[in-house]
């Protein structure tokens, strides 16, 4: 018995050995900083003044580097629900100064998440692991902490495999790039490809509303009430806003007037409950009919886009005195 | 629970360490609990049929012994069959029948008498339903005593190496062999992990790999052509025995871990010179188990050629629905009957007119009889594999098409990249998996143990293959994304 357990003990670790190994040179690479955005999770100062939770919708939208008296940050992560927003709120509260500005943006999907069996929102949970605690991470089985937290080697996908050997070091800064243009629009010719945002339409427009036909979920309310009470109970100061889409979006078949009526109804009534403002852009027509402010029918650009709201956007913090 | 699964790599240490620590008449407990928690992992609920069958053989097998009326013996008897095939029936085969008689009324007025219903196909009912009902009728032929230990009962019926895909055990090898105490042997272990690590290896770098190219030809037939069928099939020829034999090395792997010996289910299929040969190599347990169950009570080969040819037929036809409830498993256990049939009567030619071989050489009457035995299995597995008959009977139709350009190396070309027949990712674990699986072969059909064999290379080279296999598998495992179920396991 001694001689197989000194064996096996042995073998697994010069198995686990390797593992690590490749581990350490995966998860140093920009490569897959990019693809978990973990990258935007580093550095985090101290005595921030403002920041946004929030999916990619507030993602594209708020940029702090054009508020530069102020300290910033951006804590939004693609399709993020309110759950995991309240989440990173509790993680990294003790970055925050005392009466710190929270944005807390609102989405059309968000009060319709379906929490305990979307696969979506399990697959989120990758962005999490390696910056949130593990008992912050809902529905988590021991595979997942495995290979999302320990060791993200064993998630990796083929195409990524090259850069173990050698890492793409410009992969952050052509990530970043990537978004910086409306992706239908052709600046030279000044045409955009209508096709291509219909095409949007069919595929984002329905898995933001897969889930209507399932109606309100109380959890997701629940858990934006739970931010913002959390908010006023440590003196933040909570801020709900719904960031621009193009009319493309807002004219999609499944944004029905009941669907409109329910949204800003359930909006309206947190807002008058905990007396806090909600400052809806979402038809704002200073964007929504300017295709060259979008990177897609849903998302402002990095270029134009997130430049103007984000001026729009602070400057109305300013004067409403968000920011001193 | 899957054997090459996440959870699989959990609980099977587990249960090893709790097995040597515990005393020896606690073991069965620990190894039924883990036998069920391994069929539950999959779907909870379907425990309860495992149960419903334990418990109806266990007490119609008493009833049995008890009774020397040979009437009441034969109501008993009749009981335990009811219930495993009525198991089998409602769940594996009731839509199937539905859709059949369905389909023979769909050109009258008349509504189909019965209703279909939805349920999911559980987990290796095939193996545990002949595995407990082979008990029931040896006891009623009392060819066996009763078991009259439950929880030993219970255990064979669901011994977790062995319960969703065979091998499908008799009660007289595989219950003394629970009952012995068994101690920790490391020679027995090791052999026991190497087998485990090579049905991994099996499973999941030939037969997973190659799947790729299976599926892209058989999921739409319509569009490829002569060349794809061909290579497509002989590819599904390689990946249900290493998928199928990767299993039940694994099993017996595990099984020879605790110091039980699993019966062999393959002894090197492909090298047969006969179908006959070739059934006593594939799927072992589950041909003697037709042989001694259902051949043999028919009257098996001791009657008139008429009726042999018809036990044969009903014992194929029968196989080949076991397998599925499909028509293309019926149709491939019937061309398997077919095949044993002209075989049968060839021979009797042969004798008959006193023919003498045409080929004299030993070495080269024994390559063109497996070379003709692996075609006509070969072309028997299109029936097995496509969805449908329709598809099947297209494939056949059109697998010699476009024969004139076969070697033409830019038409290869072209037919490789239109079924993903990639270099590095299929047909290099294809050709490594082949070269060692014909080393391994060549050794057992030389009476070698070719585990024996590995362990008598240098410390070093067996310690690079364990790492390199284990590495393989898993880096396999990860960039798969996913874990695929053994074909077997449908059945």
């Amino acid at each position: 018995m001694k001689r197989f357990l000194l064996k096996m003990g042995i073998y697994l670790i010069i198995i686990f050995s390797v593992l690590f190994y490749l581990n350490y040179r995966w998860t140093n690479t920009q490569v897959y900083e990019v693809i978990g955005e973990t990258y935007r999770m580093k550095n985090i100062p101290n005595e921030i003044e403002i920041i946004n939770l929030g999916s990619s919708h507030a993602q594209f939208a708020i940029d702090y580097n054009s508020l530069k008296e102020y300290k910033g940050y951006d804590f939004s992560i693609p399709a993020q629900s309110f759950m995991y927003d309240l989440n990173i709120l509790k993680q990294y509260q003790k970055h925050l100064s005392d009466d710190c500005v929270v944005i807390i943006p609102i989405s059309y999907f968000d009060y319709y998440e379906d929490y305990p069996i979307d696969n979506v929102i399990k697959r989120q949970r990758r962005f999490y692991y390696p910056i949130l605690n593990i008992n912050r991470i809902k529905y988590l089985n021991i595979l997942d902490i495995l290979i999302y937290k320990w060791l993200p080697i064993l998630n990796i996908d083929k195409e990524n495999l090259v850069y173990i050997v050698e890492d793409d070091k410009n992969a952050i800064s052509n990530y970043e790039r990537k978004f910086q243009q409306n992706k239908y629009y052709s600046s030279e010719t000044q045409s955009i490809d209508i096709d291509g945002f219909l095409f949007e339409n069919d595929i984002k427009v329905y898995g933001h509303s897969k889930n209507f036909a399932k109606g309100v979920n109380p959890y997701s309310i629940e858990q934006l009430k739970t931010i913002v009470e959390y908010c006023l109970a440590k003196g933040y100061r909570p801020l709900l806003i719904t960031t621009p889409f193009s009319d493309y979006y807002n004219a999609a078949e499944d944004f029905t007037e009941d669907f409109y009526e329910e949204f800003y109804q359930i909006t309206n009534n947190i807002s008058q409950q905990y007396n806090i403002e909600y400052w809806d852009y979402s038809h704002d027509i200073r964007f929504t009919n300017d295709i060259t402010l979008f990177y897609d029918n849903n998302h402002l650009n990095k270029g134009k886009g997130i430049s103007l709201f984000s001026s729009i956007f602070f400057d109305r913090l300013k004067i409403e005195g968000y920011l001193k | 629970m899957l054997f090459n699964s996440f959870e699989f790599t959990l609980f099977f240490p587990i249960v090893i360490i709790l097995y040597f620590l515990l005393p020896h008449k606690f073991r069965w407990v620990l190894l039924l609990l883990s036998s069920y928690i391994f069929y539950m992992a999959w779907k909870p609920e379907y425990i309860i049929l495992i149960i419903i069958s334990t418990l109806i053989d266990y007490s119609m097998s008493i009833l049995m012994e008890k009774s020397s009326n040979k009437r009441r013996r034969k109501i008993y008897l009749l009981v335990s069959i009811i219930t495993n095939l009525g198991l089998l029936i409602v769940f594996k085969y009731f839509n199937f029948l539905f859709d059949s008689v369905s389909a023979l009324f769909a050109n009258t007025d008349i509504t189909s008498p019965v209703r279909s219903f939805s349920l999911l196909l559980p987990m290796g009912i095939s193996f545990y339903t002949f595995q407990t009902l082979s008990y029931s009728i040896d006891v009623y032929r009392k060819k066996r005593k009763v078991e009259r230990h439950l929880g030993y009962f219970a255990l064979y019926v669901s011994y977790f190496p062995q319960l969703v895909a065979g091998p499908i055990e008799r009660s007289d090898r595989l219950i003394p062999q629970l009952r012995q105490k068994n101690i920790f042997n490391y020679d027995r272990v090791k052999q026991g992990m190497q087998r485990m690590l090579w049905g991994v290896f099996q499973k999941i770098i030939i037969a997973d790999t190659i799947a790729i190219v299976v599926e892209t030809v058989y999921s739409s037939p319509k569009e490829h052509t002569g060349l794809s069928f061909v290579i497509a099939t002989a590819i599904f020829a390689v990946q249900i025995l290493c998928d199928f034999a990767g299993y039940t090395n694994i099993a017996i792997g595990c099984a020879q871990i605790m110091g039980i010996e699993l019966m062999e289910n393959f002894r090197q299929p492909y090298f047969a010179v006969s179908i006959r040969d070739f059934w006593s190599r594939w799927h072992i347990s589950l041909s003697t188990w037709f042989r001694d169950y259902l051949y043999i009570p028919l009257g098996g080969n001791r009657v008139k050629k008429p009726r042999y040819y018809f036990n044969i037929m009903v014992t194929f036809l029968i196989s080949g629905l076991w397998h599925g409830a499909n028509w293309t498993y019926v149709f491939w256990g019937g061309l398997h009957g077919v095949y044993s049939i002209i075989e049968d009567i060839l021979s009797s030619i042969r004798k008959a007119i006193g023919l003498k071989p045409l080929i004299k050489k030993p070495w080269l009457k024994r390559f063109v009889s497996t070379t003709f035995v692996v075609i006509l299995v070969g072309f028997s597995w299109i029936f097995f594999r496509a969805e449908n008959l329709n598809d099947a009977f297209y494939i056949v139709s059109h697998l010699i098409e476009g024969a004139g350009m076969w070697i033409r190396p830019s038409y290869i070309k072209v037919i490789c990249e239109q079924i993903n027949l990639d270099f590095m990712e299929v047909l290099l674990p294809l050709i490594f998996g082949m070269i060692v699986m014909i080393i391994m072969w060549i050794q057992k059909e030389t009476g070698k143990n070719p585990y024996e064999s590995f362990n008598k290379l240098p410390t070093i080279i067996r310690w690079i293959v364990y790492i390199a296999f284990t590495l393989a598998i898993i880096a396999q495992f990860v960039l798969s994304n996913n874990t695929s179920q053994f074909i077997y396991f449908q059945f």
